[in-house]
């Protein structure tokens, strides 16, 4: 970054798009406000005024549309997950996602249960693993903290993320339902974003057999 | 206890046991709705319902609470060759979701029940994890 040091035109600053964008994503991180269980308490906490979120410009959107960092506060059942992964799905790129607490990050305590799974990165692309059961507020402030950095380091133009996240290898005993035709694909699926005007299409299978899109 | 439960359990052929903290009192299968729908007409309260595996059956436990506000179990006993039982849906509609519970996890089909569906497990799902048959798989890491 250069300052123009001119006495006809001041106040004027260089720096390329690229930086700047990554600077102004790095210090307006909005998590999408999705508790799932016990550490999402621990995550109102650092929101509330003691540890003060805001501080840091994280703010909780109650919209995936208006979030980019998803907080994954606790275990994913396997029934939730077709829905974690459609929240995912709908947020604003580029994204992020923090697995906060063990059951997040490998399934912790519940890890050899019937209905628990592995770990969020099962389903979604992780950034930041904290550990903890649940991880104190400051913990969390100093994984954010670490997000930032990643994201101020992180170029996202002509960036290699997907409007859909298709983990590489769906489990089989879990199949993620497909709620919507822009939800979950199979695995190794190519994304073909429809054209705009026209009905969706699916970009599996022909168009005929898919269930009709009731929005 | 109640006289009226008392009587109505009786007119069912309910074997009552008051030795423990609640009073239970077991029914034949035959007897399960009606017995329950009369005890509804006693005034009493469904609190409950779910089910214990005792290898051999399953056995359904319905926790009801009479008008002075005394909690009694009914019980009746599936065998495992016929996993079946009337559903008290009709008579108080709270059970819907308790028998669902009880069929996701123990895998006991309430005929009459308005949606006999899983309810805490996917639909994919193909077990009854409370089942003491059910083992877990091991852990590969
Ligand atoms: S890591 Fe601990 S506190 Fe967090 S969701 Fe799991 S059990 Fe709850």
């Amino acid at each position: 970054m250069g300052v123009v040091d001119d006495a006809e035109q001041p106040g004027f600053i260089t720096t390329t798009l690229d930086k700047l964008l990554r600077w102004g994503r790095s210090r307006s991180m909005w998590p999408v406000n999705a508790g799932i269980a016990c550490c999402s308490l621990e995550m109102m906490t650092t929101g509330a005024a003691r540890y003060d979120f805001d501080r840091f410009g994280i703010m909780f959107r109650s919209s995936p549309r208006q979030a980019d960092v998803m907080i994954v506060p606790g275990p994913i059942t396997k029934k939730m997950a077709p829905i974690v992964q459609r929240v995912y799905n709908q947020m604003a790129e580029p994204r992020w996602v923090i697995a906060m607490g063990s059951c997040a990050i490998s399934g912790g305590t519940f890890v050899d249960s019937y209905n628990v799974l592995p770990g969020a990165e099962t389903i979604l692309p992780v950034d930041i693993y904290i550990p903890g059961c649940p991880p104190r507020p400051e913990a969390l402030l100093y994984g954010c903290l670490q997000l930032k950095k990643l994201i101020s380091e992180t170029s996202t133009i002509g960036s290699s993320r997907k409007p859909m996240y298709v983990p590489p290898v769906l489990p089989e005993e879990w199949p993620l339902e497909l709620l919507g035709e822009y939800d979950a694909l199979e695995a190794g699926a190519v994304w073909v974003q429809p054209e705009r005007d026209s009905p969706p299409v699916t970009p599996l299978g022909d168009a005929e057999s898919a269930p009709e899109d009731e929005l | 206890m109640t006289p009226e439960v008392r009587a109505v359990l009786a007119r069912h052929g309910a074997v009552l046991d008051e030795s423990g903290f609640d009073p239970r009192a077991d029914v034949a299968r035959d007897a399960w709705r009606a017995c329950a729908a009369d005890l509804h007409a006693t005034g009493a309260r469904f609190f409950d319902i779910t089910a214990i595996d005792r290898g051999e059956a399953v056995e359904l436990v319905l926790v009801l609470v009479d008008t002075p506000s005394t909690q009694f179990t009914l019980r009746t006993s599936c065998p495992n060759e016929s996993l079946r039982a009337e559903s008290l849906a009709g008579v108080f509609p709270p059970a819907e979701w308790g028998e669902r519970e009880v069929f996701d996890l123990f895998g006991v089909v309430f005929e009459g029940n308005p949606d006999m569906t899983r309810i805490l497990q996917p639909d994919s799902s193909t077990i009854h994890p409370l089942r003491r048959s059910f083992e877990l798989e091991e852990r590969t890491w």
